[in-house]
Parts: structure tokens; sequence; C-alpha cells
């Protein structure tokens, strides 16, 4: 039994390199292999065992290889390589193939700006993959790592890549914090008041829905549901009672009974009714967890209780690059019933007081994700669905709200050239509203 | 260093007048609707017009529209049935009641239901008042469209929509009754009918055994054995006693032939029941030759009407028995699903007022013998107005209260006067209505079941000053259960002096200071609008609505023409009232 079986050479290789392999002599009846051939026949092998060196001044290795067999095999590729240009790893490939394989991908690279990976890709098979990607990159700034990524169908790993930041317009949309089933919230400890003040409240969109305890110090479990865990960069208390003394403690893990937990953080100091919690920069959440539990001591809530009615938290849409213009505009709504008297003045039943929040992009790059982002922010949400905005991540709470889009948004794009990235924009003004 | 709170109703624990006067001050409140009804499987779905918690019952924003809710005291004289109806839409766009409509797991029937409205500040449970309590109609309760589940309610004045009296004649019961009183209904008896009779008895007796060939004679009526004697039945109900001296075999309309009271026997326990022996003793006439000359030994004939005297059901006692409002009551609690405690302490206090006489209830007399089925509502609200009284349910317990047209009974003190300032603009309508104006009346009073019509007139009575000034507007006012000629004459005169004015009435919208107000209760009007002048004039009011923007709108009678005890506003043109001269033609 041998490891290759294989007739390897001849072997071409320019004048300044020099080719060296040997087979391990135990292995070998004879360790012969020319300078311009080798070959090898199992009459001269003991083993599967074949070291082989090639040393070039330019290049480690460049070959023109075509395999177009549709025997199942373990790898099966179409590689060209036609560039002289100094790379790590340089490919144009094309697999076509509707065969299920393991990995299937029809990537194209045509750029030739230096760059650690870039990569232009499409899959749209419909076939069972363990990986699916729809990924497009177009940016030329500078960037580590930069992708967009959808994927709709079935997928076994679904990844949402960014660049992340704390200053810039983030929407949270997707809420880890509301699991994958029904009633993912518990009280460890804490207590919960008689009648619908259920912690499960928490997931609601009603703003005054609440979950309330009996005591002032409380801790409360989430179960995202997600095996491999969620990654959370942005976290909100809404419509508390907390007062300016409470501490607030978020501990992850994966173990559902906090054996090991995996981190934990603290809330800032608690100002407002909504206290938020953006990740620090240089401390992004390190790690994907199943499990948080938020521990609230509030010993001097003079209300006796805790109450909070709402808890979000999950990956934010960070933007990069260009964000929204600088001026955001808020308003303080106020409902109200009136009945204008014969005395000449009204009287009013007092309703209830919300907010709204406006902001205007300015020449979004249409070309960078940042609009793309939008767009998937519209299409998901639209004007039904309630997502958390916050225009001003360093301080949340003077424009974050939690509200639905006034109206999908009408875009102006102005286009002043073909596919150069500088030179094509869009520009809209986006409304959200609590009272909606 | 603070300052006085003028949000009281964020902290105020009940709704107190003081209260609403003072957010009116301030000009700001938070008044606001929950809605619990009764879902088919027994859940409660609490509704509202905006997501709130009232004390830990969280109630959600599904009502598309709150309805106006109205209470009404109804047309004086002229009893009617005036239902309070609500109908309401619960949104379902989420398919969230899905289970409660046809097809859904947990449907079932809606009606009967029950259907409740509270009022009350912001989440403050023990402010929350009740304004409406019903149940799901039968006639159209429920329905859907795409988007609603649609409700509709009456309030509890719905379970008083029933026929009354109930049970009929029947051959399984009476397997010898003749078929033409089969389905007739059998009467219900209060009061005293041994007394004040226009003919020598007025109460018919139904024979209920009539076709045994044993009562009338065999196949052919020739034999003359006549081994049964002829059972009679009374009145559904048991009645307090029988007078086996006063029962007649009625000849014509005049002629009335007196039983012997040895020939009546097995008299029921119940007294509702007789027997009447046959070729038993002589029957002979009146010593005063009434009942003519009929000295024969009896032989029922088809066709025979006998009548007796009796004094109807058993309420207590006697001061009860003919009480119009423990006879009302007593119809009330037997007829419909309504207990003791649905009643509150004014119908005591009106039961044993005893003056002034006009206004004497425990003296006036009164009875009922009733057959025609008649809603029980409709038949008891023309009792009490027999003697210028009408019920109503009372907001705050939703009890049967009973408001009195009483002169001496109007409270001269108001705990709220409405200024400009709590009107709403526009809304302020003025009208005189001429519906209510009578200057000239005579009473026809004491109904004879016997006869079917009343017994007695009074004579005609006037407001001369009234019909002076204006034309003689004349009416004949019923008292069906009155027959005491003085009580019935009593009851004229004071509805004389309140209908011989052309009062105003209002209508009105204004803010929720009027909120805990209550059906009758008085108000005081101060009001300065163009040619619109009221200088604390007391209003009593007849109608309030609550409407969903949190004002009230009101429907009062002014009194700024009717002087009563207390009150004259001493203007020209006065000439009812407490004081008014009532004249006998």
């Amino acid at each position: 039994m041998t490891g290759i079986n294989a007739i390897i050479g001849p072997i071409s290789y320019p004048a300044d390199c020099s080719v060296t392999g040997y087979l391990q002599g135990p292995y070998l009846n004879s360790p012969y292999l020319g300078p311009n051939l080798g070959y090898l026949s199992l009459d001269y092998l003991a083993g599967p065992y074949l070291l082989y060196d090639i040393r070039c001044g330019k290049l480690g290795i460049e070959t023109l290889l075509v395999i177009d067999t549709e025997i199942p095999s373990g790898i099966e590729a179409l590689a060209t390589i036609d560039t002289d240009f100094v790379s790590g790893v340089e490919t144009l490939a094309t697999i076509d193939t509707e065969i299920p394989s393991g990995i299937e991908n029809l990537a194209i690279i045509d750029t030739e700006i230096p760059s650690g990976i870039e990569t232009l890709a499409t899959i749209d098979t419909d076939f069972v993959s363990g990986i699916e990607t729809l990924a497009i990159i177009d940016t030329q700034v500078p960037t580590g790592i930069e992708v967009l990524r959808l994927a709709a169908v079935e997928t076994g790993v679904q990844s949402f890549v960014r660049l992340y930041n704390v200053d810039k317009l983030r929407v949270l949309c997707e809420f880890d914090s509301r699991g994958e089933i029904d009633q993912n919230w518990s009280v460890i400890s804490g207590g919960t008041a008689a009648g619908d003040f259920n912690i499960n409240n928490v997931n609601t969109d009603i703003f005054e829905e609440i979950y309330r305890s009996t005591e002032q110090i409380v801790i409360l479990q989430c179960d995202t549901g997600l095996d491999a865990g969620s990654i959370i960069d942005t976290m909100w208390l809404g419509n508390h009672n907390l007062t300016t003394g409470a501490l607030i403690t978020v501990i992850a893990s994966n173990d559902v009974t906090f054996v090991t937990p995996s981190y934990s953080f603290n809330f800032p100091a608690v100002t407002t009714s909504e206290v938020y919690y953006i990740v620090p920069d240089a401390d992004y959440p390190p790690a994907a967890v199943r499990y948080y539990r938020i521990i609230i001591n509030d010993s001097s809530n003079p209300n006796g209780f805790i109450s909070i009615a709402h808890i979000l938290f999950g990956s934010s849409v960070i933007f990069n690059g260009d964000c929204i213009t600088n001026e955001v505009t808020r308003q303080i709504l106020h409902f109200k019933d009136e009945i204008p008297t014969e005395g000449f003045t009204s009287v009013m039943l007092n309703r209830a007081v919300r907010k709204k929040v406006g902001f205007s992009f300015q020449n979004l790059n249409y070309r960078l994700g940042n609009y793309q982002k939008l767009v998937d922010v519209f299409l998901s949400s639209r004007t039904d669905l309630k997502c958390l905005w916050i225009p001003y991540p360093v301080d949340p709470g003077r424009f974050g709200i939690f509200g639905k889009l006034s109206e999908i948004p009408q875009e102006a794009h102005n286009v002043r050239g073909n596919t150069n990235e500088d030179l094509d924009f869009v520009s809209f003004d986006i409304l959200i509203d609590e009272s909606l | 260093m603070t300052t006085k709170n003028r949000r009281p109703y964020l902290t105020a624990v009940t709704i107190s007048q003081a209260l609403l006067d003072e957010t009116a001050s301030n000009l700001t409140n938070q008044i606001e609707f929950v809605i619990d009804i009764t879902a088919p499987d027994g859940s409660i779905i609490r509704a509202s017009n905006r997501n709130k918690y009232i004390g830990g019952v969280f109630y959600r924003a599904i009502l598309s529209d709150v309805p106006q809710t109205t209470k009404t005291l109804g047309e004086w004289l002229q009893p009617g049935l005036d239902f309070s109806t609500i109908s309401i839409s619960l949104l379902n766009v989420d398919g969230a009641f899905n289970r409660f409509v046809p097809g859904g797991a947990n449907y079932k029937d809606w009606t009967g239901n029950s259907f409740v409205i509270r009022i009350g500040l912001s989440d403050i449970e023990a402010s929350y008042k009740n304004i409406f309590s019903g149940f799901i109609t039968e006639v159209a309760g429920f329905g859907r469209t795409t988007k609603t589940i649609e409700i509709t309610a009456r309030d509890k004045y719905d379970v008083l929509n029933r026929a009354f009296p109930i049970f009929t004649f029947n051959n399984i019961v009476y397997p010898f009754i003749e078929d033409s009183f089969i389905g007739l209904v059998i009467p219900y008896i209060y009061g005293d009918y041994n007394a004040n009779s226009r003919t020598p008895a007025q109460i018919p007796a139904f024979p209920v055994n009539t076709i045994d060939e044993d009562v009338i004679g065999g196949p052919t009526g020739e034999d003359d054995l006549r081994r049964n004697n002829v059972q009679f039945v009374i009145s559904e109900n048991d009645n307090r006693q029988f007078f086996d001296a006063s029962v007649y075999l009625k000849l014509d309309e005049k002629t009335f032939l007196k039983v012997p009271s040895s020939e009546i026997v097995n008299v029921s326990a119940g007294n509702n029941y007789f027997e009447v022996k046959q070729v038993s003793a002589l029957w002979v006439p009146e010593p005063d030759g009434s009942g003519g000359n009929l000295d024969v030994q009896y032989r029922f004939s088809t066709g025979d009407e006998f009548v007796c005297m009796v004094k109807g059901k058993d309420l207590g006692g006697v001061g009860f028995d003919t009480n119009i409002i423990a006879i009302a009551k007593d119809i009330l609690i037997t007829f419909t699903d309504l207990t003791l405690s649905d009643f509150d302490s004014t119908w005591e206090t009106y039961r044993l007022k005893s003056s002034p006489a006009q206004s004497s209830i425990f003296t006036i007399l009164a009875r009922v013998w009733i057959q025609d089925p008649i809603s029980v509502l409709e038949y008891t609200l023309q009792l009490l107005e027999q003697v210028r009284l009408e019920y109503f349910i009372e907001r705050s317990d939703q009890k049967l209260s009973i408001n009195s047209l009483h002169f001496e009974d109007i409270s001269t003190v108001s705990s709220i006067k409405l200024n400009n300032w709590d009107i709403s603009r526009d809304t302020l309508q003025i009208t005189t209505t001429d519906t209510h104006f009578i200057n000239r009346a005579q009473g026809d009073y004491d109904f004879n079941p016997i006869l079917d019509f009343n017994n007695f007139k009074t004579e005609v009575y006037f407001n001369q000053a009234s019909t002076t000034i204006t034309k003689t507007v004349s009416k004949t006012i019923t008292f069906p259960n009155l027959y005491i000629r003085q009580d019935v004459v009593n009851q004229l005169t004071e509805i004389l002096r309140i209908s011989s004015t052309n009062f105003d009435i209002l209508s009105f919208v204004c803010n929720w200071r009027p909120l805990l107000q209550e059906l009758g209760k008085f108000i005081l009007f101060n009001i300065k609008i163009g040619s619109t002048i009221f200088t604390d004039v007391p209003c009593q009011i007849r109608e309030i609505s609550y409407l969903s923007n949190g004002s009230i709108s009101l429907n009062v009678w002014s009194y700024l023409l009717i002087p009563y005890p207390g009150y004259n506003s001493g203007f020209p043109g006065i000439v009812g009232g407490y004081n008014a001269t009532i004249t006998k033609e």
C-alpha cells in the first residue's frame, strides 16, 4: 500500500532553481532521483514517504493544472494562475459542477492591488452544501477584513462580520435576547410580583408591559437558544425604575448553571429610564455565549421592587466609514385628548409621552457596505417592526430610540460615474417614531 | 422646596369630586377606560385603548375605539325600554382571538358572557369605577371582520327584558282542561282584591277539568250524577288569603250569583285553587236581588265563569303585600335573575316613606293582577311611575336604585356647579319639550280583570295659572295598580305641578367634573353664553354618557321655572312647581 501512486515529471523550473528530493533511506530500495527527472515506482518504495524540496528565487510553486473529471474525488479543481505578480496565493478559479461536494466555490479575484485576502465570490447554487455564501467585497479602503454577507436559505453556518466601532450609527434589529423559543427568560432570584408581570414581558415591543420583581436585587437569566452562542455588542434596558445607585452586571456563560462563566461586564451608571451598554472598542466580547445573566442590585430603590419593560441585546448593524450627518432631530410627543370649552380654554386628558428621532444620510456611498446594510434593515424591519436605533453610541441615551420607521425613506441617488465607487451616492432621511 | 402638585391624578388613589374639581382647575386629567370581556373559554379578555396596567392586570391596546356608554332614566310618563347598548371592535389583525371564532379551538357561543366597562385614573386600580355592566346579546352579539372581533352587549336591563307571567295552562298538568284554555297564561296576583271592587268580585277563576265526563255529565252531558267537582285555578302564585264567601258565578256583565261557601271545597294551601261542588246545595240569590233567582242545584255548563276574591302573594306582611315598591321588587326577583343584593337601600327607603301624604308610599295601596305577558322591565317601571318614582342601574355598584320625582326629595345642595369653562364649546343645546307638558288631567285607575278596563276615574284637575297663559293640554293619566281615589288624586296633582310648566331640557358635553354624578342627581348650572343665561339653576340629570375622550355628555331638566322646597328662582312666568295650585273642575 502506498500514499502516492503517481508519476511525477518531468519538472520544468527556471535555471536559478534547484530541486532536491530524496526518499528516506529506510523506505527505499534505491535512492535514485535525477535532477531533471523524478521517477519512483513500487519497486523502489517500501513506504509512502516522499520528501520533495523545490527552492526558487521568486516562486514557491507555480502550476498550470486542469482537472475536469466528473468522477468523484477528494479534491477537484480547475485552476488557472496566470499572473506574474508577487503574491502569497493568487488564483483564478471556477467551479461549476453541480455534483454535491464538500466545498464548492466560484471565485473571481480581479484586483491587482496588493491585499491580504481579497475575493469577489458568488455562490448561487441551491444544492445542499455545508457552507453557502454570497459575498461581495468591493471597497478599496484598506481594511483587515470586510465582508457583507447575505444568506437566506437554510444553512449550517451563517455569519456576519463587521469592523467594530463605538461611534457610528448602529441598529439592533435581531434580538438574540428573545431567544428561539417562548419563555426564554427566567428569574433566578428576586421574585416576580403577582399579576401580569412575567419576566418574559421584557421580550415584547410594548413600552408599558413590564417585568416586576418582588425584591430590589434580582438575577435574570436569558437563554438565547443559540448553540453556537450569541455575540453581543449592544444591550439595552428600557422603561425601568432603576435608581442611579443601581449596579447592573452581566455574566455570560455557555453553562446553564453558570458554574463556569465565560466573561462578564458592568453596565454604565444608570442616569435615565433607559440604560445602554455599548461594548467598549478595545474589549469586544471575547466569546459567543448562549446564556446571559443580568444581575441588578438596586437595594435603595424606593419602590421596593425592580421593573423593566425591555431587555434587548444582540449583534447590531454597525456603520463603518461614512455615517449620518451631524444634525439629528429629536422630538418629544405628548398625546392627549383636548376639549375646547366655552370658557375659551381647553381641558386636556393626558395620554402618553413618546419621542421620535430623525437623521439624514448625505451622499452615502452606494457601493460601500453601509448603504446595503441600511437597505437590509429597511427590507427586514420595514415599517412594522421596532428596532433599537442608536445614532450616536458615544452617548446612546441622547438619541437612542426603540421604534419603527415612520416610512421607508425615499432615496435620492446621485450617480456621477459608472462603476467608480467614489462617484455614486445616495441621500435620504430617516424618522424613527416610538409611537408607531 | 416644593409647590402644589398640578397633576394630582397621578398619585390619587380614588376619584373624588374634589379631585375632579382640582384637575379641572388645572385643565388636565388622565381618565381612561378598560373593558373586561369573558371569552368563550372562561378567560378574561382585557381590552383598552392603550397598553397599561391596572393593579397587576395588563390591558392591551386592542380597542379600535372606546364606545360611548349611555345611561338614561328614559322618558317620563312613557315607560319604555331604554337599554344601553355597547358595540366594540377588538383588533384581531394578529389573529390573537382566532381561537375564539368559528373554527377556532376554543370557539363557543359568546351570548351571555359578561361585559364590563370601567373608568378610572391612569393605572390606579382603586380609582376605577364601573360604568357599564352587561352581557353579550343573543342578537348580533358576536361578529367578525377580517381584522376585528365585533362584540355587542346590553346593560343589566337586558335581564329585565323578560316577559311575565310565564306559565300557561296545559293538558299535562290539567288533563281535563278545555282546549280553549290550553296556552292561556296563568295569572299572577299581588295585593288585596278583597276591597274597592266595582264588581262583587273581580278575580277570574279558570276551570281546569271541564272535559271530564264525571264533571260535565257523561258523553252527552245528560248524566246527572256529576261525580266530580269543578276545579278552578286562580293564579300561578300562592295567595295570602282566599275568601270562600266571595265566590261568584258570573251570569253577565252586571249579574253575579254568589256561590254558597259550603259549596267551595278543597281550597289549596296556597289559596290559588278551589273546587265547586255540583248537584249539591241550592244556590240562592243575593238578599239585594242581585244574582238572579237560581235557587237550584248547580251543574256546570261550558262557558260558566267564576270570579272570586283573594289577597295576593304573601310578601312578608300586610305592609308589604300592598306596597307598590315591594310588589315591583318581588316581580323583578321572581321573574329575572336578580337577587336581593341587586337592590340598593333606596328601595327600602321608599317602601317605608310615609310623608307627606302625596308621597306616602307606605300607605298608598296597590295591587296587581296580570295575565297578558309583558316585559318585567316595562311593567315595573310603570308601577313605580304611578307614584312618581323611577328606577335605574346605579353606576358605582350596578345595583338597581330608585330616583324620586317627589318635590320634597330634591336636594337643595348640589355637589357640583358647572360654568362656562366646563362646557365643551358649541355643544349646549336647549329645547323646551312639549311631550311632557300637561296642565289638565284626569286619573283613570284600578284595573278590573274581568272588565278588562279600569274601574274608576277621578275628577278632572287643572292648573289654572298655566291654562291661563297658554293653551290647555289635557291628558288622561292611568294608574291601573292604585285603587284608592285619594292616592290617585294626590299623584295626579303632583304630576300636574311638574308638567304644567314648559321647562327647559339642556343637553351638552362637558369636562370630567360630573363623572361621579348619578342619574336623578342635581347639578347647578351657571352658564352665560349669548342668550343662554342660567345663574345657579338646579338641573336634574336625566341621561349621562361617558365619551371616549373623557368628557361627559349630559341631558338635564332645568328647574328654573319649577320651584321646589328650598329653591325658587322667582322669575316671572312661573306657574308650576311645588306650590302650584291644582284645581278640581
